[in-house]
C-alpha cells in the first residue's frame, strides 16, 4: 500500500533534514557507521546514497503537492561518481515531469562541493 | 580466515568462509539485513535477507522502503563480482539500475542472488534479483556496472596496503 512520502521512519535512520533555500530546497543526511560500505575507507555504501537520494525524490514531490497523496518508487537508475565519505551529505531534486500518474525526478547529491557530485539518479514514481 | 589475512589482488582458497564473513553479523550496514550465505561460486551468489524495523515505511504497517533491495542487490553484486574474478581487488560501483516490482515487507524472508554476466576490460556487468522465498514473487531486479581496480583498498585490507 503507497503511503504519504512526507512521514516515513527511514528520515530518522538516514538523519535526514531540509532546509528551504534561497533557489532550492536542500536535504542533509548525516551519516554515521550504520551507514558504512566498505569499512576499508569508510565509505557511504552505494545502496545508502541511493536511498537517500530516492528520498529526496519522494519528499520534493510531497512537498509540491497540496492534497494528499501516496506514491511508489517504479525504478531508479543511479550513477556513482565520487566515493562519498563519512560526513554530511546533500541532496536537491528537479521534478522533470509530473504528470496525472507519474512523475519523473533527477535528484543530486554531494558532500562538499555542491560541483562535485557523489551521485545523481533518475526516479521514475508512481503516483496516487 | 579472519578480516586482516586479505590483501589486495590475493585469492582466496575459502570463498564460503570469505562470503560468510562479508555478510556476517560484524558488519555495520548488513546486520541490520540479517544477511546470510546460501552459496557462492564463480557463477554467483545466493543470499538470504530480512530487512530490519528500521526501513519501515511508516510505524503503523510493515512496509519496508525499496531503497533496502537496492542496498542488499549493491552488496551481493560486490560479492558476486569477487567470486568471479576470483580475486581482492578493489571495486566500485559505477551505475545501477532497479526495478521495484514489488512491495517489500519488514521481517519477509528474501532470496537475493546476484551474478557476473561479462567482463570487458576493468568494467563488470552484474545482474541480480530480490524474492520472496515463500512465494517466489520477484521484488525488485537489477543490473549494474562496477569498476574493478580502483584506487584505495579493498573490503577486507590489511593495515598498511
Amino acid at each position: 500500500m503507497p503511503q504519504n512520502p512526507a512521514h516515513n521512519p527511514i528520515d530518522n535512520w538516514l538523519s535526514l533534514t531540509s532546509n528551504e533555500g534561497t533557489t532550492r530546497r536542500v536535504y542533509e543526511m548525516t551519516p554515521d557507521d550504520k551507514h558504512i560500505g566498505n569499512p576499508a575507507i569508510r565509505a557511504i555504501h552505494g545502496g545508502v546514497v541511493t536511498l537517500f537520494l530516492e528520498r529526496v525524490a519522494e519528499l520534493e514531490i510531497s512537498k509540491e503537492e497540496s492534497a494528499p497523496f501516496s506514491c511508489v518508487i517504479v525504478n531508479t537508475n543511479v550513477d556513482f561518481l565520487r566515493s562519498a565519505k563519512l560526513k554530511p551529505m546533500f541532496g536537491a531534486a528537479v521534478i522533470v515531469r509530473r504528470g496525472r500518474r507519474l512523475a519523473v525526478v533527477n535528484a543530486k547529491a554531494w558532500q562538499d562541493d555542491p560541483e562535485r557530485l557523489v551521485g545523481q539518479a533518475t526516479i521514475s514514481l508512481k503516483i496516487d | 580466515m579472519s578480516k586482516q589475512d586479505l590483501a589486495q589482488g590475493e585469492s582466496i582458497a575459502d570463498w564460503e568462509t570469505f562470503g560468510r564473513l562479508f555478510v556476517g553479523s560484524s558488519h555495520p550496514l548488513f546486520s541490520q539485513l540479517n544477511m546470510n550465505l546460501i552459496h557462492i561460486s564463480k557463477t554467483g551468489v545466493v543470499v538470504h535477507a530480512t530487512i530490519g524495523e528500521s526501513f519501515k515505511v511508516s510505524p503503523e504497517g510493515p512496509e519496508a522502503n525499496v531503497g533496502a533491495l537496492t542496498i542488499i542487490l549493491d552488496s551481493i553484486f560486490g560479492l558476486a563480482l569477487f567470486a568471479h574474478i576470483q580475486e581482492m581487488n578493489p571495486i566500485a560501483t559505477i551505475n545501477l539500475k532497479t526495478e521495484y516490482v514489488g512491495s517489500p515487507s519488514v521481517g519477509l524472508e528474501l532470496k537475493c542472488n546476484a551474478s557476473c554476466f561479462a567482463i570487458e576490460g576493468k568494467i563488470a556487468r552484474m545482474r541480480g534479483e530480490v524474492c520472496d522465498v515463500k512465494s517466489g514473487e520477484v521484488l525488485a531486479t537489477s543490473t549494474g556496472a562496477f569498476m574493478i581496480g580502483t584506487a584505495g583498498p579493498s573490503f577486507f585490507s590489511r593495515k598498511g596496503t
